[in-house]
């Protein structure tokens, strides 16, 4: 008797495990990752608020800008931008024997992106030029997600009246 | 008669104290700023001076890539804001350029041992603003000498890229120049020159009349690094031996 009754107990504990088992099979299959990582299930990051994936985006970009401002060998140009993102610009530079040091910033509406390059720079009588990479290093209010690297600057400087003309292309994500 | 010659050649950085090659040849540099403030327009002074041991005529110097200092602000010059090409400049001299394409002026001294004699003559030198090559920036140097051979070369200089702590270098590959068939070649035994306004005058017309003006120079940095602002050259001379100047630009003395 007493061996039946383990048999049993075999049986029950056995049949207990696979219901269990295939309980969590099924509870596993009916969780997307998202409620996964709300309950903390082991091997999951915690996610909250809504996925949305980065947009791509060309970059052809003008811009005429003139300049506002010297801070020591630091030159600070102003204009409107052209193209992919129509709005003030602020363009910051300084350059050296055959480099030059770029910042910029875009105003755009709702926000704002920020950016920067080192490209080569070189001069020919009254104009100098630039060609070289700029990236995105980031961006505020609608801009937030705002990344890019290696947009082509190519851009000339008049240096009698600092009269800055520029053309950035590339790609970016917003 | 006019010895047209077309060089490429090279302005050197200047720096006190001498360099020994391996040779038998000694160089003498020296190189300074004025006015010497920091964060102001300046003109730059290039020396060097090459002497060979036992009072022979040194080897002829073939290259000459000179280093020059990090943080200089180019931006805010107007130096050189009009160019003038090689061949204006082998055709019709100084004359030949507008006013406003001067970068910098100078004076060169050559030897040239010929029997038992060395024939020395002194050369002037006019630094001006070349159409770029390969979007780098050249700068010409015109040197004419009037007795006793009346002669004229042009070196273009290109600006390079360089490595820390330079930013910038200055790199000329200079012809060998020779003289009579079967003799010795023409040997530069000293160079120097400016490049930024001193003694450099501009024109412009404004309101129907011309007027003068002086353009601005580079800009020295406004922070001077530990020991001054280094400079160096590299010298390359036609026996194959070599010479690497390493100096500083003092700081500006605080006023």
């Amino acid at each position: 008797m007493k061996v039946g009754l383990l048999r049993n107990h075999r049986a029950v504990i056995l049949l207990s495990l696979s219901i269990v088992a295939s309980g969590l099979a099924a509870g596993t299959a009916s969780l997307d990752t998202a409620a996964l990582a709300t309950t903390g299930f082991p091997g999951t990051s915690t996610l909250h608020g809504k996925a949305t994936e980065a947009r791509r985006l060309t970059v052809k970009e003008t811009a005429q800008l003139y300049q506002v401002a010297r801070h020591g060998a630091q030159h600070e140009e102003q204009g409107q931008g052209a193209g992919t993102f129509p709005y003030p610009l602020t363009v910051t530079y300084t350059a050296g024997f055959t480099q030059a040091t770029v910042s910029f910033v875009v105003h755009g509406k709702g926000g704002a992106m920020y950016g920067q390059g080192t490209p080569a720079y070189h001069v020919e009588g009254s104009t100098a030029y630039f060609n070289g990479s700029l990236s995105v290093t980031r961006g505020t209010g609608r801009y937030a997600h705002a990344t890019a690297t290696g947009l082509q600057l190519k851009g000339t400087l008049n240096r009698h009246n600092f009269a800055l003309s520029i053309k950035v292309t590339g790609q970016m994500s917003l | 008669m006019r010895i047209a010659l077309l060089l490429t050649g090279l302005l050197a950085a200047c720096l006190s104290g001498p360099a020994l090659a391996q040779a038998s040849e000694l160089v003498t540099l020296s190189t300074g700023f004025a006015p010497d403030k920091l964060g102001a327009s300046t003109t730059m002074e290039f020396g060097f001076k090459v002497a060979a041991t036992g009072g022979a005529v040194p080897s002829a110097l073939i290259n000459v890539d000179l280093h020059l200092p990090a943080g200089m602000e180019l931006s805010s010059s107007t130096l050189g804001e009009v160019t003038c090409s090689s061949g204006t400049l082998m055709g019709d001299g100084v004359g030949g350029c507008s006013p406003n394409s001067l970068m910098g002026l100078g004076s060169a001294l050559v030897e040239v041992p010929i029997a038992s004699e060395i024939i020395r003559e002194t050369a002037s030198v006019a630094a001006f603003m070349g159409p770029s090559e390969n979007d780098h920036t050249v700068v010409l140097f015109y040197t004419e000498g009037v007795a006793p051979i009346s002669a004229a070369f042009v070196f273009p200089g290109q600006i390079l890229p360089d490595s820390p702590p330079y930013g910038g270098r200055l790199d000329t590959a200079i012809p060998v120049i020779p003289t009579l068939p079967g003799g010795a070649d023409v040997s530069v035994v000293s160079f120097r020159s400016t490049i930024g306004p001193r003694h450099v005058v501009y024109y412009d017309h404004r309101h129907g009349r011309r007027v003068h003006f002086s353009p601005r120079g580079i800009s020295i940095p406004t922070k001077c690094p530990p020991g001054g602002f280094p400079i160096s050259a590299e010298f390359s001379f036609l026996d194959g031996s070599h010479i690497t100047a390493r100096r500083a630009i003092p700081c500006p003395r605080r006023r």
